[in-house]
């Protein structure tokens, strides 16, 4: 099968360059994870990638972001199970198509990187001998929110007999625990309306396909017997043809989703975004979805010269956040396992902020700006969490759902039986100071003053409000903050966590400066947040404060923060005596002696130190790297693409290509057993940020961008895309030059090294080179290259 | 064709205490009850049954078989087409000091045929003449091969009320490199609250996805040696049976987990062999 005319006007082109990722062989223990790894999304539709036909070994599931659901035996939300669109079962005579009882030929699934589709391509010679090419693609529209699509192709190779396609809607993979199928019926359409059956939130879905054959060169939509068939257990389409040797058939579907969120009535709509361009629809939708795909994948593509395997990591990783990230936010964000599987039940946690803000905020920042947009609509939940935990402000929940409330539970049982009390929604309170960092990084990146003075003032000023409530001034003269937990959390409950403290001082700073800013330029709009929030003056004076005088646990004799206070005097184990291990530290140890020790889960001195980079010396990050990096444990999926950025920072490259490939290989290396459950997303989003802020060595600052770059040797060169106040930059790094274009209409500032600063006016290109370990600016303003400007 | 069990009596009290473990076995799932001596005497069917104290009564669906021969070649040999062995750890020459016998090792490592083991003293739930287990134990290395091999211990279990535990008890992972789709506990946990059921939830569909939604199942985690582990877990929860499988080498340095296990384990042990 190569090139397809899927209508009189269209033809599909295959992409055969580049298929990264591409699977050939079905392992049936592998088979959940080959589900999330190629996995569909846009932000608001999320499916799992599985065999169509659907066998045992399948998990097949789709989600909308925001159709949480909780019943009444319940603690928190969850994000609900709907059905499954993919289903598609083929018949030849009446024989059904499976793999388990039939020679596969050939099989393979792949991500079309051309037109940010997947495919599946199955070869099968049946009992009898006859062999049937099949070929499926699908995909989630980044061009329409509602839209998804998926294409059947049908070959029957060496043989003439009826064939009976039924494709739809599976019902049976949504969680009847806490949806009500109300069973609709919409005319030619396979459509499924379901209600979620604790509260009256509704949704639809709609699948509407199309017949086409190909017979000696001549397209045709007619010679078949179509028919509609709602179940309770599904609502499918049936097609059967008499299927000719060499002929190929092509069953077309668009479906459309809508929710009772979206509109009053979903079933309606979902009908009619279906139905929206006549008889063209699939096609149209198709060609939007991959127009839009190949426009996004072009704004964030990183290329690295010189190792294929990093680019597929890297092309990967770039395919899930683009999906993720294009119509989430306002009032659903990213889960911590994206659209893609159902553990961690769909909740939010500071990774959308921390880890794949930086991607959005730089390539896409309107997604950014709708992801702090979710924290903004969240706030009324959050001020109730810091009212419930004696609080002033707003405590942005370390688990959150749609309205914001804290979802973490109080305890859990561990697999060996043992009950643990869970501490992060209480005690976790950096999430709110790393929200409002995001927000001033959003700001710093974009200039969209009328965000933060409409929206994120709010959040500065009612999480500045909780950091300076969690406070306690003691007889050292300095603001203390105890009984908390810090990103380590093997460390529950600890006083003075340097990164909280650290957080929280940039808090009282941001909030501060934003507050005067408004004073200067919008007081009407500060007035009125005022009166909003009962804002008095003498808060901010306090924050002022406050910033100044916070216990920060730094030494400058060894250049070392302390973690918490204490920290030092916990017992030193060395990690090297446990390896290789193939389960957290914690589990080894026990919990209480890991409490005890100085193992830590993941980054946290190091985390602040890479947030805020340009404030520290290359000799204090190497002084705290060489310190905690022996004595992380890394047992958080989060911890190795701090590791790789803040080691390229510090200059060490073994380290940082090491932790490169660790993370990057955390869902496709199959090395970590917890693919299954969904996508790794912050993983994927630590992939980008470490090479663009730490190989590629950009600090983002107020003045403009600062570039220090240091390329590991497996690496010749890199070259991206990236977004500052609105201009377009390109960068292409190689181990002794740097060049950038700007393309847009206003100058921005740009420093090679540290105080190096530089003017750069759009329409031209910059180089730097380096000497001595040093990066210096060539002097001269340079034609664009064609290469850095394609 | 019946498919058969196989119960090999040397007329000993220790061998005699597989009688009704095997019997109750063919009668859960009907299968032929082959009770194998092996002397250079022949008897009649009656006598023999005498002389190894076994009532013809209740007894359904049963084949005498009498050879000649070395009984660690001719059990093997019987044991072809059958689909378990059940025999006791020792026979007439029993030194429970020994882990088991000299037949019985021979059998466990010669026969591809599972081996119920049960020792002298085993501790055995009977009731109305029938054992069946009631908190059985399989322990996982998390290969699917060793998930593959399970069947005859859970056609079994299909046939009783049993409890099951599955513990899974972590290895390095220089020990678990090579083989495609095996599973061990997640190198990252996150968030226990979320981690452990996914993680739980992904074991059961990658070794057991057709699992009888009748078992009580329960999984469980543990790190350290294998052996230790699986005989802490066993004493700790009251398990009264255990389905282990394995390589299929007794050499030396090799199954120590298994000796371990038959040395010290009280209650009847299933021995599976890996599938090739």
């Amino acid at each position: 099968m190569g090139n397809f005319r899927l209508s009189y006007t269209f033809k599909y082109t295959e992409s055969k360059e580049y298929r990264p990722l591409a699977e050939k062989t079905i392992l049936p223990a592998r088979e959940r994870e080959i589900e999330t790894i190629f996995s569909m999304g846009n932000g608001y539709i999320g499916t799992r990638n599985s065999l169509e036909e659907s066998y045992p070994i399948s998990d097949p599931g789709s989600f909308i972001a925001g159709m949480y659901v909780r019943g009444p035996e319940d603690d928190f939300n969850f994000l609900v199970r709907i059905p499954d669109w993919t289903a598609i079962k083929i018949y030849v005579g009446d024989k059904l198509l499976n793999m388990k009882e039939s020679t596969v030929l050939h099989h393979m699934r792949y991500i079309d990187f051309k037109n940010g589709t997947v495919v599946r391509e199955w070869k099968n010679e049946d009992e009898e001998g006859r062999i049937t090419s099949i070929k499926i693609i699908k995909y989630i529209s980044l061009a329409e929110k509602h839209e998804f699509g998926k294409l059947l192709i049908i070959n029957p190779e060496n043989y003439s007999e009826e064939i009976r396609v039924i494709t739809g809607i599976n019902c049976d993979t949504a969680d009847f625990r806490y949806l009500l199928n109300l069973n609709s019926e919409a005319g030619n359409f396979a459509s499924v309306l379901m209600k979620t059956r604790y509260t009256d939130k509704r949704f639809a879905l709609t699948h509407k396909s199309d017949f086409m054959s190909h017979c000696r060169g001549k397209i045709e939509k007619k010679g078949y017997d179509y028919s509609i068939n709602n179940l309770f257990s599904g609502s499918y389409e049936k097609f059967q043809w008499y299927g000719e040797i060499g002929n190929t058939y092509l069953i077309k579907t668009l479906g459309c989703v809508f929710t009772s969120n979206d509109s009053g009535d979903p079933l309606n709509n979902a009908l009619a975004c279906c139905e929206k361009n006549k008889d063209n629809f699939f096609d149209a939708s198709y060609v939007n979805h991959g127009n839009k795909w190949r426009e996004r994948f072009r704004e964030s593509r990183i290329k690295i010269t010189g190792n294929a395997y990093d680019q597929k990591l890297v092309d990967f990783a770039l395919y899930h956040l683009i999906t993720a990230g294009e119509f989430s936010g306002n009032h659903y964000s990213i889960p911590a396992r994206n659209l893609s599987g159902e553990s961690y039940e769909g909740h939010v946690f500071w990774d959308a902020e921390m880890y794949l803000l930086p991607f959005y905020t730089y390539t896409k920042p309107e997604i950014a700006r709708n992801l702090i947009m979710y924290r903004y609509n969240t706030l009324d939940g959050a001020r109730q969490n810091a009212a419930n935990e004696g609080y002033k402000g707003a405590s942005f929940a370390w688990e959150s759902t749609d309205s914001g409330l804290e979802s973490a539970p109080e305890m859990t049982v561990l697999p060996n039986g043992e009950i643990i009390m869970i501490y992060s929604g209480k005690y976790e309170n950096h999430l709110s100071s790393g929200i409002a960092y995001t927000v001033w990084k959003y700001w710093q990146a974009t200039s969209d003053d009328e965000f933060t003075a409409d929206y994120g003032a709010e959040i500065l000023f009612e999480t500045a409000r909780f950091c300076a409530s969690l406070l306690k001034k003691q007889d050292d003269g300095l603001y203390h903050i105890n009984n908390i937990i810090g990103p380590d959390e093997y460390h529950e409950c600890v006083d003075n966590n340097a990164y909280t403290n650290y957080m929280v001082k940039n808090n009282f700073d941001i909030a501060v400066k934003t507050y005067e800013w408004m004073k200067s330029k919008f007081p009407e709009k500060l007035a009125k947040l005022k009166e909003k929030i009962n804002l008095e003056d003498n808060e901010a004076e306090d924050w002022r404060e406050f910033k100044e005088n916070i216990y920060s646990g730094y030494n400058p004799q060894t250049k070392l923060f302390e973690q918490f206070k204490g920290y030092y005097e916990l017992e030193n184990i060395d990690l090297k005596d446990y390896e290789p291990r193939s389960v957290p530290m914690d589990v080894i140890l026990g919990r209480e002696k890991t409490a005890n020790s100085q193992v830590i889960k993941q980054a946290d001195v190091l985390m602040f130190m890479m947030l805020f980079g340009e404030r520290f010396s290359k000799e204090q990050l190497i002084a705290n790297y060489d310190f905690y990096e022996k004595k992380c444990g890394h047992g958080s999926s989060l911890s190795p693409g701090i590791h790789s950025l803040i080691a390229a920072r510090a200059g060490k490259m073994r380290d940082a290509y090491r932790y490169f490939l660790q993370n990057a290989g955390i869902d496709i290396g199959n090395s970590f057993g917890n693919a299954a459950g969904g996508i790794h997303i912050a993983s994927l989003g630590g992939v980008w940020m470490s090479i663009v802020m730490g190989f590629a060595g950009m600090y983002p600052v107020d003045n403009g961008l600062i570039f220090d770059p240091e390329l590991p040797e497996e690496w010749e060169k890199i070259e991206f895309p990236l977004k500052w106040r609105n201009q377009q930059l390109k960068i292409v790094i190689n181990h002794d030059e740097t060049r950038f274009y700007i393309s847009g209409d206003k100058e921005i500032n740009l420093s090679v090294g540290f105080d190096n600063w530089k003017k750069i006016i759009p329409g031209n290109e910059y180089i730097a080179v380096k000497a001595n370990q040093k990066w210096k600016w060539k002097e001269g303003v340079y034609e664009r290259e064609s290469a850095a400007a394609s | 064709m019946k498919g058969k069990v196989l119960l090999p009596l040397d007329g000993s009290e220790a061998s005699l205490k597989a009688f009704i473990p095997a019997k109750s076995i063919a009668e859960m799932l009907d299968l032929n009850l082959i009770i194998l001596h092996i002397s250079d005497e022949e008897f009649s069917d009656d006598r023999l049954l005498e002389k190894l104290n076994i009532s013809k009564e209740g007894l359904k669906c049963f084949i005498i078989r009498q050879k000649k021969g070395v009984p660690e070649t001719v059990i093997p040999e019987e044991a072809r087409g059958c689909n378990y062995i059940v025999m006791g750890t020792h026979g007439k020459t029993c030194d429970e000091s020994s882990r088991m016998g000299s037949t019985a090792a021979a059998v466990v490592e010669a026969s591809d045929t599972p081996v119920l083991l049960i020792k002298p003293g085993a501790d055995l739930h009977i009731k109305d003449g029938r054992w069946t287990p009631h908190k059985t134990l399989i322990p996982l290395n998390g290969t699917p091969g060793s998930a593959e091999s399970l069947d005859p211990a859970m056609d079994i279990l299909a046939k009783t009320d049993s409890e099951v535990d599955i513990l899974h008890i972590c290895g390095t992972r220089e020990e678990e490199e090579g083989m495609e789709g095996e599973y061990s506990a997640p190198y990252y946990e996150d968030y226990p609250q979320h981690e452990w059921n996914s993680w739980a939830k992904e074991f059961v569909k990658r070794f057991f996805p057709e699992i009888k939604k009748h078992f009580k199942t329960r999984l469980s985690l543990s790190h350290g040696d294998p052996g230790e582990e699986i005989l802490n877990f066993s004493r700790k929860n009251k398990n009264d049976f255990i389905a282990i499988v394995w390589h299929g080498t007794m050499q030396h340095l090799r199954a120590q987990t298994l000796k371990r296990l038959i040395f010290e384990c009280s209650c009847p042990l299933l021995l599976i062999k890996l599938k090739n």
